[in-house]
């Protein structure tokens, strides 16, 4: 039987040289394993030698690469270029940097391939562009942008239990969680035609992936196009970094509820205590440090207060044990993200095998059939308005 | 068993050609050795279709070990693709996303068209190509095959119950469209 190549040449060409870099191989190394001259090599790496099948298939091994992804009809990864955050940042963290926006890269084609599939696109981003204005104080400015965006979304001054459905069904943002690097909080892309993409460090607790989703939300809103990922250890040099940072806690957090829980509870309380804190980190859905130091700023404790009470051993424990009497468990999403509904769909309609969804979403299969099983209509009867 | 037992008219009595959920369902079954032994064909996997399964953590299992026993104690044979079947598999994962398929499910697919043997597929997508692009090849699901070992070797009824069950909870096996009848006959 012939085979017949349906990718073009050179998009096989550069896929190959792709996988022969994630393999560690030089031209010549491969060349060598493969029994062929470099130059063979480099011609089927710029798309100027056509490949038989049996010359696919010693590449595959060699490569340990997949058939499939290699002759994938689907579009070229979007390859929206890592903005290094902070000069300091890029030797130290290079090569995470470069892993962790390949990998955005990869989920978000995967998502507009899946959206293309289903006929389907995100909301536009319907939210006016911010401009940071260098002669105004950058926390001033994020506080009011913050403001603004919970008023256009019509959530009040409340608690966001779910920031991903937020994010994912009002502001057209895709959100993905996986496991990243334990110094990468996560990271943002946007482009002005496809949208913005959000990836969540899913090793992080929930907290810790509200307070990166509340920062990276601001890309997009200042239309900062091009891909940037977020490290823990960033001290946001750059002005747009440090608005980024004080909008998500803004949003969070915002000013005046805060004031009025500390205002409710010393009145009730008589005083203001270390377990109220510990309750306002539960309501707000944010880590005890988040909680405090927005407590600091906005000048209802005295600063300093978090390193005091971290020094005294405050932590994570003694914030369970409040959540056990108080509840306000942060429950997981019962918006499942938008690419796995929209998986969920395409599964149905029998256009994806679960094995696609996986190796596309980059997740195991069994974490894709729970999903699914979620998602999909198989597993839920549904409400039909005729019966 | 009796409305089981009338599956074995259906169940091929030759080789089955295994796609990678379906392996993934027998190690979630947590008894691999014993169904295939039960059920006495044997079992085809292709090396595509064992390097996707290598790529899917269950909880708790060491996938390696457990198809290297399996492949050592004959239970599952390790199919490398002829020029022919790997010409085959190429055209089924190549094209319109909605008309292609994955590594693992298009070798086993390739390699039961070319063998004339049956293919054990789960997933709805798959299970349409092949009944569109090759009705004559025979598929059968996970469950048949769970249930066919239970009855080829006289299993009581909790037994398969019990691997089903396992394979639902550890692999989160889902039930192939028009086979729930089965499940609510073993009482799941």
């Amino acid at each position: 039987m012939e085979f017949a190549l349906r990718v073009r040449p050179e998009v096989l060409g550069a896929r190959l040289r792709n996988a022969r870099t994630i393999a560690r191989l030089t031209q010549e190394a491969a060349a060598k394993a493969l029994g062929v001259a470099r130059t063979t090599i480099v011609a089927i790496e710029a798309g100027k030698r056509q490949i038989t099948a049996e010359e696919l298939r010693a590449f595959a091994e060699l490569y340990r690469a997949s058939e499939s992804e290699l002759l994938s009809g689907a579009r070229q990864s979007l390859d929206m270029d890592v903005k290094f955050r902070s000069a300091g940042a890029v030797g130290e963290h290079e090569v995470e940097q470069m892993a962790v926006g390949a990998l955005l890269n990869r989920l978000a084609s995967s998502t507009l391939e899946l959206e293309e599939l289903l006929n389907t696109r995100a909301p536009k981003l319907d939210f006016p562009t911010i401009d940071v204005n260098p002669d105004v104080p950058v926390d001033q400015q994020a506080e009011d942008a913050a403001l603004a965006l919970r008023q256009r979304l019509g959530v009040g001054l409340g608690p966001i239990p779910d920031l991903t459905a937020l994010m994912e069904s009002d502001l057209g943002i895709r959100v993905f969680e996986r496991p990243l690097p334990s110094k990468v909080s996560g990271a943002v892309a946007f482009d002005d035609s496809y949208g913005a993409f959000v990836l969540l460090n899913s090793n992080h607790p929930a907290t810790r992936r509200r307070q990166t989703a509340g920062h990276e939300i601001c890309h997009p809103l200042l239309r900062k196009t091009g891909l940037a990922v977020l490290f823990e250890d960033d001290d946001f040099n750059e002005k747009e970094d440090k608005f980024c940072d004080a909008f998500g806690r803004a949003l969070l957090m915002p000013a005046a509820t805060v004031r009025r829980k500390v205002t409710d509870l010393r009145a009730l309380a008589g005083t203001f205590t270390v377990r109220h804190v510990l309750m306002m980190a539960i309501y707000f859905y944010v880590s005890i440090e988040a909680m405090t130091r927005r407590l600091e700023y906005l000048g209802l404790v005295p600063k300093g207060q978090f390193d005091s009470l971290k020094e005294r051993g405050l932590g994570t424990r003694h914030l369970e044990e409040v959540r056990k009497e108080v509840g306000g468990e942060l429950e997981s999403s019962r918006f499942t993200p938008r690419s796995l509904l929209l998986a969920g769909v395409a599964f149905d309609r029998e256009l994806m095998s679960e094995q696609q969804i996986a190796k596309k979403l980059e997740l195991d299969l069994v974490t894709v059939r729970k999903v699914l099983a979620e998602v999909s209509e198989s597993g839920d009867a549904g409400f039909d308005p005729a019966t | 068993m009796p409305v089981l037992t009338l599956l074995l008219d259906n169940f091929p009595i030759g080789p089955l050609v295994l796609d990678a959920s379906v392996i993934i369902n027998l190690l979630g079954s947590g008894s691999p050795e014993t169904i295939l032994a039960a059920t006495g064909v044997d079992c085809i996997v292709v090396e595509q279709t064992l390097a996707e399964i290598t790529r899917h953590p269950i909880a708790g299992l060491c996938h390696k070990e457990i198809l290297s026993a399996l492949g050592h104690d004959g239970h599952i044979q390790l199919h490398r693709m002829s020029s022919e079947e790997y010409a085959l598999y190429l055209s089924l994962i190549q094209g319109a996303s909605s008309e292609c398929l994955d590594d693992g499910e298009s070798a086993a697919i390739a390699v039961a068209v070319s063998t004339k043997q049956a293919v054990i597929l789960d997933d709805g997508k798959a299970r349409r190509i092949r009944r569109e692009r090759f009705p004559s090849v025979p598929v059968v699901s996970s469950l048949q095959l769970f249930v066919a070992a239970g009855v080829r070797s006289g299993w009581p009824l909790e037994q398969v119950r019990g691997v089903v069950a396992s394979a639902i909870t550890t692999a989160k096996m889902n039930v192939v469209k028009g086979e729930e009848f089965l499940l609510r006959r073993l009482g799941l």
